[in-house]
């Protein structure tokens, strides 16, 4: 046989072996298909398109071979591809003992990348979509960047609603931060205007959550219907009614930001030609009332800072003062209660029976309760117009509140904060620990969550003495809890730290500030002082909080921002050049009165 | 006991209340009743199956309801040190897993499943996210940056 035929002959057999190999497999391969794999599912294929480019690079190459060397390799790979599974393994292992080094690294590299997995892409929905549930609002924001497909499941309305839920209006148990509500300007007008709006006091406190934020929704989606009608509506898709949660996140997060990093804008609003005892502000309506030394009641414009009504008729020191959206309420040194519509400027009712100035008031729907320089609480009720009086302090009551309808709280210049039961009209408990006049004691409102528990006190005998002498058992703990707020936190045991984290607790407390200094929170049901917050050089004049912060004023002329969860000291801001006398909180805002005559609004909103 | 069949024919034999685990076989033998017949799983290799089973091996004793509730007030990184190693696997078996346990309906490995990829994704920038899964950048580069400033607003937290 001569070279020539000898080459012939194998070509044959080769060319034999190769189509004998091909038609044993790949009948069997288009009856029953391979086991298909990641790579090879048709329903995803279509994502895995850098393979289509590198497998044209490969044919290039390819081509730049001699005739006969291009057919032997797409023999290989035509061979490679028609074996079974098992074969195949076989194959690759013949080819990967014959390797050399470079080859080996090059296998390596080459197959790093492939057999990683586009999880998101190739998954059901709603797997990826509980895989993005587990991330932050940072990851979340990453993950929107990849690709396409990654930022369509990313931006989903799902998963941010869900953000929403865990942030807003609440701690989030995984991350501890909480997300102020920020209820809808125009959309919450737009309701007042729908209903008479006569009811529920406003302030910031009366709004409640139910999920999210869904409250503005309803009126969103009118307006934005109003404005397809306009532009004829031309590509109404049914989805773009609605703001994306997505968006709803992002504007509260920047908010609370702000609030962390004590980044606000600041107004002042002049008018006043005395000290401002007292301030209240209302979003909702954009009003903010004022009291004063100067005997007048102003009525503010809250966004654009212009006086609307000056009320006149108290001839004393305006001290305390509160509006809905129908009436206002106003308590003065010249004894009297006068009730207004501020829209109109008109006093529609004096109430007297006080005997010395009124210093404090708190109204809700059915009644009305007022504090007063001769050391008395009277609660009017507005339907029947009956005034009672409950006894007790023992000097001026500068702060009353009503708490769940049927009890009132009261701070006084005695020292003492009491609780009151209004159905049987008796005192119920005197809280006692201030060693300074109480100038403000505000019970929490619902789903207020705090860590303000005292740890678990050891198991100690005390002396007869020790329990009668509630005075200097405050006292003591007083001393404690200044300890406590002097020394390092890592002296308190890591183990109970860490239970502390976990438990948040719900028991209702009582925020006060004092003449002494300090804020103190108590325990509703115990009466026990939980908590002191030392910070401010002067007395306390004013206290106010929401679910995320404790917000003071005090003569040393400064407002400082307190933790709500964990009571640490956060800003102090000094904007004011005297005392500081009242302070209102919202969502995005601080508004502060002072006995320089001027209100300072600190907005801690979207700076637009 | 109950047997189960693989994709590739390979059969398993388990306790019940392993195999119950799996919401889908546990309301399989509740409409079948008891029967010698293996369950044919045809959406399962053999392979994953294998670690699907150890899994239930390993919780067989888990508390079956609110379990979901447990698992979400928990903080991410707490992933049970067992069930981490567990998950230390290459993507492509993480992937089987994770359909594996839809397919099967154990909430709790689902769970862990996506648990493990969120892990995977979380921390990391847009580039390196598309490094750990391989995916192409496919924004134009004036779609890439006006997505950038879209998303801007989560940074430095």
């Amino acid at each position: 046989m001569s070279e020539l035929e000898e080459e012939k002959s194998y070509e044959v057999m080769a060319h034999n072996s190769v189509s004998g190999f091909l038609t044993r497999h790949v009948p069997k391969q288009l009856t029953s298909p391979r086991q298909t794999c990641y790579r090879h599912r048709t329903d995803i294929a279509r994502t895995l398109v850098p393979e289509e480019s590198s497998r044209v690079a490969v044919q290039k190459q390819l081509e730049n071979l001699f005739k006969a060397d291009q057919n032997a390799i797409a023999h290989i790979w035509s061979m490679f591809s028609a074996a079974p599974a098992n074969q195949r393994l076989l194959m690759l292992q013949g080819i990967v003992s014959t390797c050399c080094m470079p080859q080996l690294s090059f296998l390596a590299s080459a197959v790093e990348p492939l057999l990683k997995i586009d999880f998101l892409a190739v998954l059901p929905h709603e797997v990826s979509l509980k895989i993005l549930s587990h991330l932050d609002a940072k990851s979340l924001c990453h993950a929107a960047q990849v690709s396409r497909t990654w930022k369509h499941l990313a931006d989903d309305d799902i998963v941010w609603h869900r953000m929403c839920e865990q942030h807003i209006d609440k701690k989030c148990t995984k991350c501890g931060w909480g997300l102020p509500l920020l209820y809808n300007k125009k959309a919450l007008r737009k309701r007042q205007r729908s209903s008479d709006g006569v009811t529920a006091a406003c302030g910031t406190k009366s709004v409640e959550l139910s999920t999210g934020a869904p409250q503005d929704q309803p009126s969103k989606r009118r307006r934005v219907s109003q404005d397809t009608d306009i532009k004829s509506a031309a590509t109404p898709p049914p989805d773009a009614n609605r703001r994306p949660w997505k968006d709803v996140y992002s504007e509260r997060l920047i908010v609370e930001r702000n609030w962390r990093a004590n980044k606000y804008t600041v107004r002042t609003l002049k008018g006043h030609k005395d000290g401002v005892m007292c301030v209240q502000f209302c979003e909702n309506n954009n009003r903010l009332i004022s009291g004063s030394y100067d005997k007048t009641v102003h009525v503010w414009n809250l966004e654009t800072g212009e006086i609307l009504k000056v009320l006149t008729g108290h001839t004393r020191c305006v001290r305390a003062l509160q509006f809905d959206d129908a009436k206002l309420v106003t308590g003065s040194m010249d004894n009297t209660l006068k009730i207004w519509n501020y829209n109109t400027g008109h006093c529609i009712r004096t109430l007297q029976g006080h005997t010395d100035g009124v210093i404090s008031l708190h109204f809700d729907s059915r009644i009305l309760v007022s504090g007063s320089a001769d050391k008395n609480v009277k609660v009017w009720n507005f339907l029947t117009g009956e005034c009672f009086t409950l006894h007790g302090h023992t000097d001026w009551v500068n702060q009353v509140k009503i708490h769940r309808q049927s009890m009132v709280v009261s701070a006084s210049d005695d020292t003492t904060i009491r609780v009151w039961d209004l159905n049987t009209r008796t005192c119920l408990k005197v809280l006692e620990g201030h060693v300074g006049q109480v100038q403000a004691a505000i019970p929490s409102m619902h789903g207020f969550a705090h860590r303000f528990v005292l740890p678990k006190q050891k198991p100690e005998v005390k002396t007869p003495e020790e329990i009668e002498q509630e005075q200097l058992h405050s006292c003591r703990q007083d001393q404690q809890q200044l300890q406590r707020a002097t020394s390092e936190e890592r002296q308190v045991p890591i183990q109970q730290q860490k239970k502390e984290e976990d438990d948040q607790s719900n028991i209702e407390v009582i925020i006060s500030g004092s003449l002494d200094n300090t804020l103190k929170v108590w325990s509703m049901e115990t009466g026990e002082c939980l908590r002191t917050l030392f910070g401010h050089v002067e007395g306390v004049w004013s206290v106010a909080f929401d679910k995320r912060r404790f917000v003071s004023g005090s003569s040393d002329s400064t407002i400082r921002v307190w933790d709500a969860d964990s009571g640490q000291a956060l800003h102090t801001l000094k904007e004011h050049d005297k005392g500081v006398t009242s302070v209102s909180l919202s969502d995005t805002k601080i508004i502060s009165a002072s006995e320089d005559g001027e209100i300072r609004i600190f907005d801690y909103g979207m700076q637009v | 006991m109950v047997q189960l069949l693989s994709s590739d024919n390979e059969t398993f034999t388990v306790d019940k209340q392993v195999a119950e685990r799996s919401i889908l076989i546990k309301n399989m033998l509740e409409d079948v009743g008891e029967s010698d017949a293996p369950i044919p799983l045809p959406n399962v290799t053999a392979k994953i199956l294998k670690k699907v089973i150890d899994w239930c091996e390993h919780h067989r004793s888990d508390p079956v309801s609110q379990q979901e509730e447990v698992n979400d007030r928990k903080r991410l990184t707490e992933i049970d040190e067992w069930d981490q190693k567990f998950m230390e696997v290459d993507q492509e078996t993480l992937f089987e897993i994770i359909l594996a346990a839809n397919y099967l309906d154990i909430k709790p490995l689902l769970d862990i499943g996506c648990k493990t990829v969120a892990n995977m994704i979380k921390g990391k920038s847009p580039e390196e996210i598309r490094r750990t899964f391989n995916i192409v950048n496919d924004f134009t580069p004036e779609e890439e940056a006006q997505i950038r400033k879209e998303n801007e607003w989560a940074e430095d937290r």
